[in-house]
């Protein structure tokens, strides 16, 4: 059935204002990270687009000091970003290639049945129950400030995340592809890396994305964890006070300008697995 | 090209079994269809030979050689899956040659086998596209070339026909046939199909319940049915399956039928039920185009009387359902002068009609 003009222009009318909510401070955000300190420290007169554009706070957080602005950083954002980027694509490396060889051998050769619900444990509880242990524990191996420290807690905590996607995905593959591999002369192994990953390559894009950005916004981890050298985007965000001006918000919006790219520039690359990944299970054979 | 023995295969999965004790001798060149219905543990059976799966007990050899330490990679076999099994994450070239390239093949010589079964089967303009694009048809046909390219020393299908349209799989059972021919293959067919695997295999071993229930030639097994089996599955329309108990009557023994109704058995086949002292209860088969209206043409055939049920027209003839009490018989009416609600005797002849014992199943007397 057709519906109606009135139920279509409700339907795109819904359509804009859920946009809207998630556009406007995502707009409020990139457009403050290009205005000069007195625009977004002004209580009257605030407006939405910069009235004089400018790089003052993107030279602030990359260089500590920028022209106009008598206060300075410590700190600049190479080192986090660098920390960043290390930790979350290992720690997404760990949890996806672990996570997809332990499902894939749940899945097609029943090994141990009890580790779809042990590996989901790791999930049901709240992290910070678990957290202070952890700190203990990696304090004691000598892995707290260390970037292969923060990437492993990062490769466990998502590791479920990731074994529970691909186990969804493997469990779509029909096993009489694999079978019809192996009669066609493949060991076990080639079949693995030949045949059915290539065919769940669009789950794995997908579950590496979804892994990358769960640790690329992880706070509490990298908190606790880090002290100085392996300090995160998000751990080094919160620090962006002065004692003489407060919150620093342009120098902020411009940090999430700048935190938001990776993860986009990963989805666009991915962007054709992205579709069938995300509907992989909804389609018949 | 191989020859297959099946040697006293059993397999269990935990507490079920699959196939028990199934003892089945394959010759070089034989087409052979595993007959049965869903759950009988043919494709078990296939997925052994292949050694997808392991026996539990009992031996599979081919050319005398036993395969149990060969991994299937090494066994060179041909598989077409119910499914197909296409690899759609690569073209339909790649899908031909896949199991050329795998053995180390040269180049140019899968180039030209790949070119060569494509034009066999016809999908050569489909070479280039993805498989995921082929219809159900190409699919099959495309299942059955990457199989036969590696020319495997046996040829097994599970089902291939299963998921085709009455006409194209009407048209892919004589091609079956053909390339069968061309190839010269040892092959094994799964079914659950009467009618494929009697058009199609030399031989049929037909399966129920992980059991086999016999194995022969197609018209062997039709004329000459071994079990109640075998008997009520081959057939189309079935044979009638009459149950009653044996009664001895001032000299004549009948049949008490469980709808009330009696046989008197003469001939032939009294004396098959009568071969072995011990039954009590018996299974009167006989096959629909066997029983015949109007005058009696042997001394010892036997005459019923029915009502006319239903009349169903089955291509030229039609097939009569005759109600003696509460016992169907169904007939080919070959008068076709035969109307609903008419009595009619009918005549079961004693020569074509079947004796089994009704506890095992087994047949009584026989040729």
């Amino acid at each position: 059935m057709k519906p109606s003009p009135g139920a279509l222009a409700l339907k795109y009318l819904f359509i804009l204002l859920a946009c809207a909510v998630v556009l406007y401070p995502l707009l409020w955000m990139v457009t403050m990270a290009f205005k000069p300190y007195p625009e977004w420290t002004t209580v009257a007169g605030l407006t939405w687009l910069p009235q004089d554009p400018t790089w003052q706070n993107f030279e602030f957080i990359f260089r500590g000091h920028a022209e106009g602005l008598v206060v300075s950083l410590d700190r600049t954002i190479t080192g986090p970003l660098i920390a960043s980027l290390v930790t979350s694509i290992c720690g997404t490396a760990l949890a996806v290639v672990s996570g997809t060889l332990a499902s894939y051998a749940v899945v097609r050769f029943g090994l141990a049945q009890s580790l779809p619900l042990s590996v989901l444990q790791l999930r049901l509880f709240p992290p910070l129950a678990v957290m202070i242990p952890v700190m203990v524990m990696w304090a004691f191996i000598g892995a707290v400030d260390t970037w292969w420290g923060l990437s492993l807690i990062y490769g466990i905590v998502t590791l479920p995340f990731a074994f529970w996607l691909m186990k969804t995905f493997f469990e779509e593959v029909p096993v009489e592809i694999e079978d019809a591999a192996r009669v066609s002369g493949c060991s076990y192994w080639r079949v693995f890396y030949r045949i059915t990953l290539p065919i769940v390559k669009p789950g794995l894009a997908t579950c590496a994305l979804f892994v990358f950005i769960l640790n690329w916004s992880d706070y509490l981890l990298a908190l606790m964890l880090t002290q100085k050298e392996w300090v995160t985007l998000p751990v080094y965000m919160a620090t962006l006070t002065s004692a003489m001006g407060g919150q620093m918000y342009g120098m902020k919006a411009a940090l999430g300008v700048i935190a938001a790219i990776p993860p986009v520039v990963f989805g666009l690359m991915i962007q054709k697995h992205l579709v069938r990944g995300l509907t992989f299970g909804a389609l018949k054979q | 090209m191989s020859s297959i023995q099946i040697r006293n295969v059993t397999k269990r999965f935990g507490e079920f079994t699959a196939v028990r004790d199934l003892s089945i001798d394959i010759e070089e060149g034989e087409f052979v269809a595993l007959l049965g219905p869903s759950g009988c543990g043919k494709t078990t059976t296939m997925n052994m030979i292949a050694g997808l799966e392991d026996p539990t007990e009992g031996q599979i050899l081919f050319d005398g050689q036993d395969l149990s330490g060969l991994r299937i990679q090494d066994r060179n076999i041909g598989f077409v899956f119910q499914n197909y099994a296409i690899f759609t994450h690569l073209s339909v070239y790649r899908n031909l040659s896949y199991g050329l390239e795998v053995k180390k093949v040269p180049k140019p010589e899968i180039e030209r086998r790949v070119q060569a079964m494509a034009e066999r089967m016809s999908i050569s303009h489909r070479l280039d596209q993805p498989a995921s694009s082929l219809s159900v048809n190409e699919m099959q046909k495309l299942a059955i070339g990457r199989s036969a390219i590696v020319e495997p020393r046996i040829f097994l299908l599970d089902e291939p026909l299963s998921n085709l349209d009455a006409g194209f799989r009407a048209y892919m059972r004589a091609e079956l046939k053909v390339l069968q021919h061309e190839f010269g293959q040892t092959m094994i067919y799964v079914t659950h199909d009467q009618i494929e695997a009697m058009s199609l295999a030399d031989k049929i071993a037909i399966i129920d319940r992980g059991r086999l229930m016999q194995y022969g030639a197609p018209l062997d097994i039709y004329n000459d049915p071994q079990n109640r089996f075998v008997a009520n599955f081959v057939g189309s329309p079935r044979m009638n399956l009459v149950d009653g108990e044996l009664r001895e009557e001032r000299g004549t023994l009948k049949l008490m039928l469980h709808g009330g109704a009696e046989i008197p058995l003469s001939g032939k086949v009294r004396v098959d039920f009568t071969c072995d002292g011990s039954v009590h209860g018996g299974s009167f088969g006989v096959r629909p185009q066997d029983i015949y209206f109007g005058e009696k043409r042997g001394g010892d055939d036997i005459t019923m009387t029915g009502k006319v049920e239903v009349l169903e027209r089955v291509g030229p003839k039609r097939l009569a359902y005759l109600q003696v009490q509460d016992t169907l018989f169904v007939a080919f009416d070959d008068l076709d002068r035969l109307r609903v609600g008419d009595e009619v005797p009918f005549c079961l002849p004693s020569d074509k009609s079947l004796a089994f014992d009704i506890d095992t199943g087994r047949r009584l007397g026989g040729a």
